[in-house]
């Protein structure tokens, strides 16, 4: 009885081997049907993978770094010939814009979107610019001077792009009455490097003028229309709107009939006059009187609020982009403001300007670098979305799993043979 | 703005309100270091002092002591050429400032100045300074003025002008 268990303990291993003889001869015949996975990925990776007769079943890739183009393309190739391709790891997700800003003093706003609360290096040719942390996925930062190729780089991924346009600027026309508020808005676009024609009404029917009084996308990229003065010129305003132009409406000018197409919503009752100076407070944007922006059109934005008042509203009309501001007697944010009131006064009043204005873009024949603004979305449209397939060295789950079960089956197969025979005493 | 006009102590920040300030006399004046600061300010952010000289004498003490005071806040006042945009921003003066009695009849310092003084802020007139003792004859009854060629309260309109769209 103990011999013909050591026999059949034998006869167990002989057979053992024999299937894992079988299967690894068998796996190096053919791998169709077979899946493999690996760390990361290379040409020789790839060549490897594309080198077998028949294409592996599955294939799984753990990806530290997000694979350049021609990877992503090679991916795609190997899953367009019948193997399943997946890729797990915790890649990044980013994406990098780059667009003039349309300013008197140039610049380029660059866009990114990379997963929250990550950090993403923003880099040009010279070297690093900035480092942004994204919250709710986005983050921006304006810039005043860049080199040809910006990019933004993650803890494994590199997005890049180009700074591909320029853009045109005409001049922008400023219409009010003779006061404070159109002087210093004329003061502090013109310090800010616009070109700007003023229509100042001082008496009824008596407009000081200073340049052309002809209102179209030819000669103005903007109209800023503060007050009742811009009553004569609404149709006009309207049509330049109409035809691509960027309106800014002050409060006094939203309220006007005529000014009714062009309006983001009603002009609410001004909250009282600013007291910031009488009570020796500094007057900033927060303490301007406001008139709050009611009644918003469906199609109109809400851009800024004070509390839940509506401050800043935008709406499209047309092929031009019109922005109604409830803020009144800006002047006085620049006269008792603080030490930065007057730039900040005049960024203010640039920034609405550039918002709206209309700015045709020139395409810069120094951009002809490759850029890869999303690099993550090759990967996708190649091979799907990541997976949580964890990857296993060498061969499948499955596979690695039989063997070692028939290896352990082979061990004990040995053992009990041999201990068996050595307690019987024979050799 | 105070369409009639409103008197506010220089070293106050109520002068902020006001950005077109008209500072006139005719005793000497030193300016406190508060109201130095204040009118540099008002100047760079924008306003303009205008200074009239009540007793139109460059030798008189409110001359000397105003052009030392505009000099030392700013630097010293130069001739404003007579084709500048104040005189035309509203009222044409194609001669220049237009003259009062005053220099006519040879008061004060006998002269009848050709130019007014002024100190350039960013391309635009920050500091305008007149030795022609305008504020005596812009209160003149209109009856007083009818002899006059020109009536040189439309020079006032023109400052006020300047100072609302420049």
């Amino acid at each position: 009885m103990r011999i013909r268990s050591e026999q059949a303990l034998r006869g167990i291993v002989i057979v053992v081997l024999a299937v894992m003889l079988w299967q690894s001869l068998h796996v190096q015949g053919d791998s169709g049907g077979r899946a493999v996975s690996a760390r990361g990925i290379g040409r020789a990776t790839l060549s490897n993978w594309s080198s077998f007769s028949k294409a592996p079943g599955r294939l799984h890739v753990q990806l530290d770094s997000v694979p350049s183009k021609i990877e992503q393309a090679w991916l795609g190739a190997l899953a367009g010939a019948g193997s399943s391709v997946t890729w797990s790891g915790g890649l990044a997700a980013t994406m990098i814009d780059a667009q003039p800003i349309a300013s008197p003093t140039g610049g380029t706003k660059v866009l990114v979107a990379a997963p929250s609360g990550s950090s993403v290096v923003i880099s040009d040719e010279v070297g690093v610019i900035d480092t942004l942390r994204p919250h709710d996925a986005g983050a921006s930062v304006t810039l005043n001077s860049v080199t040809d190729r910006l990019s933004a780089r993650t803890k494994n991924s590199i997005a890049s792009t180009g700074v591909r346009d320029s853009v045109v600027l005409h001049k922008i026309l400023v219409i009010g009455e003779a006061g404070w508020e159109s002087k210093f808005t004329i003061a502090a676009l013109e310090e800010e490097g616009w070109k700007v024609d003023a229509l100042i009404r001082v008496a009824p029917g008596v407009d000081v003028t200073q340049g052309s009084a002809a209102i179209d996308t030819s000669r103005y990229s903007a109209v800023v229309a503060l007050d009742a003065g811009a009553s004569p010129y609404a149709n006009r305003i309207a049509e330049f709107a109409r035809n691509g132009g960027g309106v800014v409406l002050g409060s006094g000018a939203a309220s006007l009939d005529a000014m009714a197409p062009l309006r983001a919503g009603a002009v609410g009752r001004s909250t009282s006059v600013s007291r910031g100076v009488q009570s020796g407070a500094v007057v900033s944007l927060a303490t301007l009187p406001l008139a709050p922006i009611a009644s918003l059109r469906s199609d109109a934005t809400p851009f800024e609020k004070r509390g839940t008042a509506i401050a800043i509203a935008a709406e499209r009309v047309g092929a031009g982009r019109v922005l109604q501001i409830g803020y009144e007697d800006t002047w006085r944010w620049r006269m008792s403001g603080g030490d930065g009131a007057v730039s900040d006064h005049r960024l203010w009043w640039t920034r609405l300007a550039s918002s709206v204005a209309r700015a045709p873009r020139i395409p810069r024949t120094t951009s002809t670098m490759p850029s890869d603004e999303a690099p993550m979305i090759g990967l996708v449209a190649a091979v799907g979305s990541a997976t949580g397939v964890q990857p296993r060295s060498g061969l499948s789950g499955n596979q690695s799993d039989a063997m070692a079960w028939l290896f352990v089956l082979l061990t004990l197969g040995l053992i009990g043979e041999i201990s068996s025979r050595r307690l019987r005493g024979a050799s | 703005m105070a369409p009639s006009g409103a008197i506010v102590p220089l070293a106050s920040d109520a002068i902020f309100e006001y950005p077109l300030v008209y500072l006139t006399g005719h005793l000497p004046f030193r300016f406190s270091e508060t109201e130095r600061r204040n009118v540099r300010k008002l100047v760079e952010r924008g306003g303009m002092l205008f200074i009239d000289d009540h007793n139109h004498d460059i030798g008189g003490v409110f001359h000397k002591t105003a052009m030392e005071e505009i000099a030392r806040t700013f630097s010293p006042p130069n001739d404003l050429p007579n084709d500048n945009e104040i005189y035309r921003c509203f009222f044409k003066f194609s001669d220049g400032p237009p003259a009062t009695s005053h220099e006519l009849n040879g008061w004060g310092d006998n002269l009848v100045h050709k130019n007014l003084q002024a100190v350039m802020q960013g391309g635009r007139i920050g500091v305008l300074y007149s030795s022609k003792d305008y504020s005596s004859e812009w209160n003149y009854s209109p009856d007083s003025k009818r002899f006059s060629t020109v009536d040189n309260t439309r020079f006032g309109v023109n400052i006020i002008v300047y100072a609302l769209t420049r």
